[in-house]
């Protein structure tokens, strides 16, 4: 009689096997069934396998976290105007220009002795204003990014239109995070205007097999989870 | 509570935010389990579940009311899980100065994570079963959990993980198989 492999013991454990014939040899079989009770023990201990306990008002503080940020969702409409494709790129030459504008341009102190905490505060009010620029500019292409690797359907225009929005600001970003030295945002920031180019500048509608191979594309160089890391790391910055 | 489900989705789809709360409020706790089943990371399980409702909400438009929520929400919460793992793994090449490879690190490379130690077993047992659970991969380790934690179908599973259902049986025995390796010198 020809006694099941592992596998097969597996499935049958999991109620997979389209056949009976596993079942029926059980049944005959006592070394199989010695190995499949071992299967099983095993198996059912580790049902055992109790994740962290959560507060019973966990589901709402996990609403309390998220609603905010469902109101920014909910007004992307509004984030993303179709009239005005140029706001992030001006809002990104305001912000640069007022901190490169604080940093370049002597100040007259009026108390010589105040002269370097003045510098130190006003420094690290504009780094913090770039920071919260920066990572805005971050979380809103996660957000595109995340819409076009999760949107199920082939037609892309939507995405397509908040990426090219975001190309220009990111532009802006990464020369001035490549004129200041800061190496790590500004490979981010090129990484990211690659993906954002690559929805851009595809057809408005895909293949199922075209928009597979892009997303595979964007996913491949991590940027969802590299502009995670970053924008938590800029958030720290900004909080201090 | 499919049906509550499927009314809530509606309305939430419809703008009603009270509508979407209800099934954040009704399913956090399953998706942190499954997140941390996955990951093994407290953290990571915490912030995956914010990033699933968020992209639960943004992708409402395209839920299909015939489908069961719970399954399409393990869905999202799947790939999310798979993007942290992913990212893991991608750092931990380029740490160990291993050369980066245009292959999938999911199905390449062990997760290597410390696990926290929630089984209930005893001693030598419950170490080597940790130790094996931290030598699968991520898709190995997700399609076990799914599979074996959460009850859902093998063709459930290659959907989550998009792959086709004899490849998602063949994750589930892989993890199995390793598992119970870990366990043969402890058994003799």
């Amino acid at each position: 009689m020809k006694h099941p492999g592992e596998e097969q013991l597996v499935l049958h454990y999991y109620g997979e096997n389209e056949d009976s014939s596993v079942g029926d040899h059980l049944r005959q079989c006592e070394a199989c069934q010695e190995e499949f009770a071992y299967l099983e023990q095993f198996l059912s201990s580790l049902r055992e396998w109790t994740p962290p306990r959560r507060p019973e008002d966990y589901g709402r503080r996990v609403w309390e976290k998220i609603e905010p940020r469902l109101q920014a969702s909910a007004s992307a409409p509004v984030e993303f105007p179709r009239v005005f494709p140029w706001r992030w790129a001006a809002v990104a030459a305001m912000v640069l220009a007022a901190f490169f504008l604080g940093r370049y341009v002597p100040q007259l102190p009026e108390d010589p002795s105040a002269t370097h905490l003045s510098d130190v505060r006003e420094r690290d009010v504009r780094e913090r204003i770039l920071a919260v620029a920066v990572g805005d500019h971050l979380e809103r292409s996660r957000m595109v990014l995340t819409d076009f690797t999760n949107n199920g359907s082939v037609d892309i225009a939507m995405e397509q239109q908040r990426a090219g929005e975001l190309i220009e600001a990111n532009r802006l970003y990464r020369q001035s995070a490549s004129m200041s030295g800061d190496v790590l945002i500004s490979t981010l920031l090129e990484d990211l205007e690659r993906g954002l180019l690559e929805i851009a500048r595809a057809p408005s509608r895909l293949s199922s097999r075209e928009i597979e191979a892009l997303r595979t594309q964007i996913q491949a160089r991590e940027l969802l989870f590299k502009l995670r890391v970053l924008s938590e790391k800029l958030q720290n910055l900004e909080s201090f | 509570m499919e049906d509550t489900d499927r009314v809530a989705v509606l309305e939430a789809g419809a703008g009603n935010t009270d509508a979407f709360r209800a099934l954040v409020e009704r399913h956090s706790r399953s998706v942190f389990r499954l997140a941390w089943r996955v990951t093994g990371n407290e953290q990571d399980a915490e912030d995956i579940v914010q990033e699933t409702f968020l992209r639960a909400y943004r992708q409402l438009g395209s839920f299909e009311s015939r489908s069961n929520f719970a399954t399409w929400l393990y869905r999202i919460a799947v790939n999310c899980s798979l993007d942290v793992m992913r990212g893991r793994a991608r750092w931990r090449t380029v740490q160990d100065g291993r050369e980066e490879t245009n292959g999938d690190l999911l199905t390449s490379l062990p997760a290597r994570d410390p696990w926290p130690d929630r089984l209930a077993l005893s001693g030598e047992l419950r170490s080597k079963v940790m130790e094996a659970l931290g030598d699968l991969s991520p898709i190995e380790r997700t399609a076990f959990v799914l599979r074996h934690c959460e009850e859902v179908s093998m063709e459930e599973i290659g959907r989550a993980l998009g792959v086709n259902i004899n490849a998602a049986k063949h994750s589930v025995f892989r993890a199995v198989k390793k598992m119970r390796r870990a366990l043969e010198p402890v058994r003799k």
